[in-house]
């Protein structure tokens, strides 16, 4: 359902931001959008997928694309584009975590595996969708927390300003979402 | 290092983030206890196995034509001329209504207690009269107070300076019931009043943080 892109180098792709791109789209340029929306579009949608859904990722990587169009003017350059965008794209699933929570269990929706891509990355496909269920059975705060810092790569003090939580609670659902993780795959 | 590190302080280890006199003792440790070695090791092949899932998957179809199709719909918003500049300003005016209301509380007396009594009251506990949790409180205000710390740069100097307003009348009436409640801990009023202060003060760093951040 889904192809997979490299895995793109943490610092490095963080540092170089398209500052012409989202320059010229706080302008209103659309072709400059559609770049930088091609630019980041897979890691928004590996975010909506593991913090969303597979059901809702396609839906919800739309809204993050149509609401970053209508903040753009808003970034002001004094935090990483990325790290300004993960928190809007964050804002965007927030929401919908918590209409979700209210509708159904999420672990009986987004364990599923129909959703997850079959390709292998560096890990053996059965070990990922294994290792993908288990983090999408975490609570929803330890969830974003793991995703965000162990697979995403920020740090905490960034974890923290993509969530608008105190880093010192980003470490405890950090250490609370490895723990549940590491019991339940060693069932 | 006689009793095993603690579970965090293990995941701490695997991920190599321990400070070097901590991570040498840790190290040690579990160089002699297989137990601890065991945990390490099953936290180092989480790590591993969690940093090598994709960090970019793109979808199968193309979504750009449907979100060109939105986009048409919604242009940029000007910074400071949207939703968050009104959000903030209606909160400043709701802080304002909060702070009023702490100050007329503080303004009003207090109950009468102890020998001026005219009659004897029911005797009542303050633990069965009013449940409130002061460290959870204590601890949600740390943690809004840490938010906005973060995101306070967004708001103008003048609204910043509006708002610290308002939190010290409400910082002043907690500090007067807590005082208050020195001298007379079994005075359930007062633990009502301190809870309540509490209270506005959560929802008013909340509303403000919330104005904050909607602009993302």
């Amino acid at each position: 359902m889904f192809s997979i892109a490299p895995p793109i180098e943490r610092e490095s792709e963080r540092e170089a931001w398209p500052a012409e791109l989202v320059r010229r789209s706080q302008a209103g340029d659309p072709a400059a959008y559609e770049e930088l929306y091609r630019t980041h579009v897979g890691q928004i949608h590996a975010l909506c997928l593991r913090l969303g859904g597979p059901d809702r990722a396609t839906e919800l990587t739309q809204d993050v694309f149509v609401r970053v169009w209508t903040r753009i003017r808003s970034y002001r350059g004094d935090a990483a584009f990325t790290t300004w965008l993960y928190r809007v794209a964050f804002n965007v699933i927030r929401d919908s975590q918590r209409s979700e929570s209210r509708r159904r269990s999420r672990l009986d929706d987004r364990a599923e595996v129909d959703g997850w891509p079959a390709a292998s990355s560096s890990v053996e496909p059965e070990a990922r969708i294994d290792l993908e269920r288990a983090i999408a059975s975490l609570p929803d705060r330890a969830r974003n927390a793991l995703v965000l810092h162990d697979i995403h790569g920020f740090r905490c003090r960034e974890v923290a300003e993509i969530t608008g939580t105190a880093p010192g609670t980003i470490q405890a659902h950090l250490h609370r979402a490895r723990r549940l993780l590491k019991e339940r795959l060693s069932r | 290092m006689s009793d095993h590190p603690s579970d965090t302080t293990l995941q701490l280890h695997a991920d190599g983030e321990l400070a070097s006199a901590e991570r040498w003792e840790v190290e040690r440790h579990v160089q002699a206890c297989p137990a601890c070695a065991r945990e390490v090791d099953a936290y180092r092949q989480l790590l591993g196995r969690a940093s090598e899932l994709p960090r970019a998957i793109e979808p199968t179809v193309d979504i750009w034509p449907e979100i060109e199709r939105r986009l048409g719909e919604a242009a940029p918003l000007s910074p400071r001329r949207g939703r968050g500049r009104r959000n903030v300003w209606s909160v400043l005016a709701a802080a304002a209504v909060l702070a009023l209301g702490v100050a007329l509380g503080r303004l009003l007396p207090r109950p009468v207690t102890g020998p001026e009594l005219a009659a004897p009251l029911p005797v009542q506990t303050p633990s069965v009269l009013v449940t409130y949790d002061e460290a959870g409180y204590a601890s949600a205000i740390a943690e809004l107070e840490a938010v906005l710390r973060e995101v306070g740069d967004r708001l103008q100097p003048e609204t910043v300076a509006t708002v610290e307003e308002n939190l010290a009348i409400i910082d002043r009436a907690i500090d007067e019931a807590r005082a208050a409640l020195l001298a007379d801990p079994a005075n359930d009023q007062l633990h009502r009043q301190l809870a309540t202060n509490m209270q506005m003060k959560i929802g008013l760093l909340r509303m403000i943080t919330d104005a904050v951040t909607a602009d993302l």
